[in-house]
């Protein structure tokens, strides 16, 4: 054996291996694979030696909660008031919902007057925050559509009077099979039951085969502009979308002032649809088809067919500097809605294809 | 505990199981990324994004394809690769190069070694520092045993002839 055929072995050897006797022997009496060797052991022994050095600062400290990933707001203006054509509406975002294994949406108008009710409800391991007016009838409700221990968990909340301290809730909910899909008639079927509800007590809420609802609330003299996150710097693999503009050169092409949606992991996608424009997903990893795109703390700058668009939204997006855009000209959400087209947005989840791009969930397609 | 141990309550989202994890891992993933990425921050927040991604999706670790400490890495490795994937290509240069002028030691092996290329600083890292075995590196990075051997010896070898090129170096030596 020659040095050439011996050198691959000095690595080997180097790091503990079994090499071929004949190798062996030529690195024991060989000088310049004997210089290789000590070279190898001494870079090696370097790197530990700076490493060392390195790992010496403690990482900082975390806290660690079950399902943090999984907060689930679903803030959405008057419940109550889903007729025609809003419950079309309800009827899609619902539909989505429940498909997504994870999501978020949050529907809220920021509102200058009246007393509110922040309620905290916690089902299982999610958690979820409902503000109720008592004096604005168009924002004294709320749902939630998520899974919940294995099924699909569907409740909506409503504030029917307040006296003094208290308030009277009307509280409607559905469990279904983890892979049913929950419709708006499916929750507004059921029975509304009533409990009067006290500010700074805490309420249980019986569920079948669930554990029960837990209900906490305070006062507000306020409905927050916007929920679930009140830290100005987005976290790891947060994608918010707070209020969504779009532009198209200076030409507004969809408003959706008090709507929202907070991914929160790299597998999800912001999802919003303007009427007669079709689905965008936002996703901080490459969709398939996407368009790579700029980010500038509150906005997105892309170009579409020559084009420039630019998304702005009411508070920084992302860590990251730049976010992928898929445009889908074709949904139709007539074939979910029944008919009635309205803006939305909400979390879907994306999948890694072979190829390393990703794509929107089928349901969201 | 044992790897298997240690993961069933990982995967029951124990949260004092998954601390101690942390604890022991989270400064060595972060000096490992020093190295992967650009940046003191870059590293921080790449190695949180480890940690949360392995608390956020438990199902992810096969005890049977190999230690909890390969698969760690391995989504280090992952994190690092999407982090520079997030990066505008015409930057990726500078910033690699400012990877090697961020590290806060002056060894000469050091400077050498991050003027490597990413993929071999990456191998020469948890071999050396990590001790990762070869069958360990072939899980992180999901190539087989032979090839982590010869991809060891390229990284060695790129590693001595950039040792050797510089005259300070082999004075040093």
């Amino acid at each position: 054996m020659n040095c050439g055929e011996a050198t691959e072995f000095v690595s080997a050897l180097c790091d503990g291996e079994r090499i071929p006797t004949v190798a062996a022997e030529h690195i024991g009496r060989c000088e310049s694979c004997g210089e290789r060797l000590r070279a190898y052991v001494a870079m090696g022994a370097e790197l530990r030696r700076i490493a060392s050095m390195e790992t010496g600062a403690a990482a900082p400290q975390r806290t660690w909660k079950r399902g943090q990933h999984r907060l689930v707001l679903w803030w959405q203006k008057g419940w109550e008031g889903m007729r025609i054509p809003r419950i079309a509406f309800a009827v899609l975002i619902a539909g989505i919902i429940v498909l997504a294994s994870t999501l978020a949406v949050v529907k809220v108008r920021a509102r200058d007057a009246g007393t509110v009710v922040l309620l905290t409800v916690a089902a299982g391991n999610e958690r979820s925050e409902c503000p109720l007016s008592t004096v604005d009838k168009g924002g004294d409700s709320c749902g939630f559509v998520g899974k919940v221990e294995q099924n699909t968990l569907g409740y909506g909340i409503e504030l029917l009077k307040r006296d003094g301290d208290k308030v009277q809730l009307g509280i409607r909910s559905v469990v279904l099979p983890a892979t049913a899909s929950l419709w708006s008639n499916d929750l507004t079927s059921e029975p509304q039951r009533q409990f009067w509800f006290q500010p700074g007590d805490t309420l249980k809420v019986d569920l079948p085969g669930l554990s029960p609802l837990i209900i906490k609330g305070n006062w507000l003299d306020h409905k927050p502009a916007f929920a679930g996150t009140h830290d100005m710097d987005p976290g790891p693999d947060e994608l918010r979308f707070i209020s969504p503009l779009l532009l198209r050169g200076k030409e507004v092409i969809g408003d959706m002032g008090g709507a929202s949606s907070i991914v929160d992991k790299r597998n999800l996608a912001a999802w919003i649809y303007y009427p007669k424009q079709g689905s965008y997903f936002i996703s901080l990893v490459p969709t398939k088809g996407g368009i790579k795109a700029r980010v500038q703390l509150n906005r997105i700058l892309f170009e579409e067919g020559g084009n420039p668009y630019v998304f702005i939204t009411g508070a920084p997006i992302t860590r990251s500097r730049y976010v992928w855009v898929l445009h889908q000209q074709g949904f139709d959400p007539d074939n979910l809605s029944g008919g009635d087209e309205h803006e939305f947005t909400t979390v879907t989840e994306i999948t890694e294809t072979p190829s390393g791009e990703w794509v929107p969930a089928p349901t969201a397609k | 505990m044992d790897d298997a141990g240690m993961w069933k309550r990982i995967s029951d989202q124990d949260a004092e199981a998954f601390e101690a994890f942390y604890r022991e891992y989270a400064s060595r993933v972060r000096a490992f990324l020093r190295h992967s990425v650009a940046g003191e921050r870059a590293a921080e927040d790449v190695m949180q994004n480890t940690f949360t991604e392995i608390w956020h999706r438990p199902p992810g670790f096969d005890t049977q394809r190999g230690t909890l400490r390969a698969y760690l890495f391995g989504i280090a490795r992952k994190q690092a690769a999407e982090w520079w994937r997030r990066q505008r290509p015409e930057e990726e240069l500078a910033l690699d190069d400012a990877a090697s002028r961020t590290t806060e030691t002056s060894s000469l092996v050091v400077d050498a070694f991050n003027r490597l290329g990413r993929e071999h600083r990456t191998l020469l890292w948890l071999r050396e520092v990590e001790g990762q075995s070869y069958k360990e590196l072939a899980t992180i990075l999901d190539i087989p045993v032979g090839t982590v051997r010869s991809r060891l010896f390229a990284a060695r070898e790129a590693l001595r002839a950039i040792w050797h090129e510089t005259p300070a170096m082999k004075g040093d030596r």
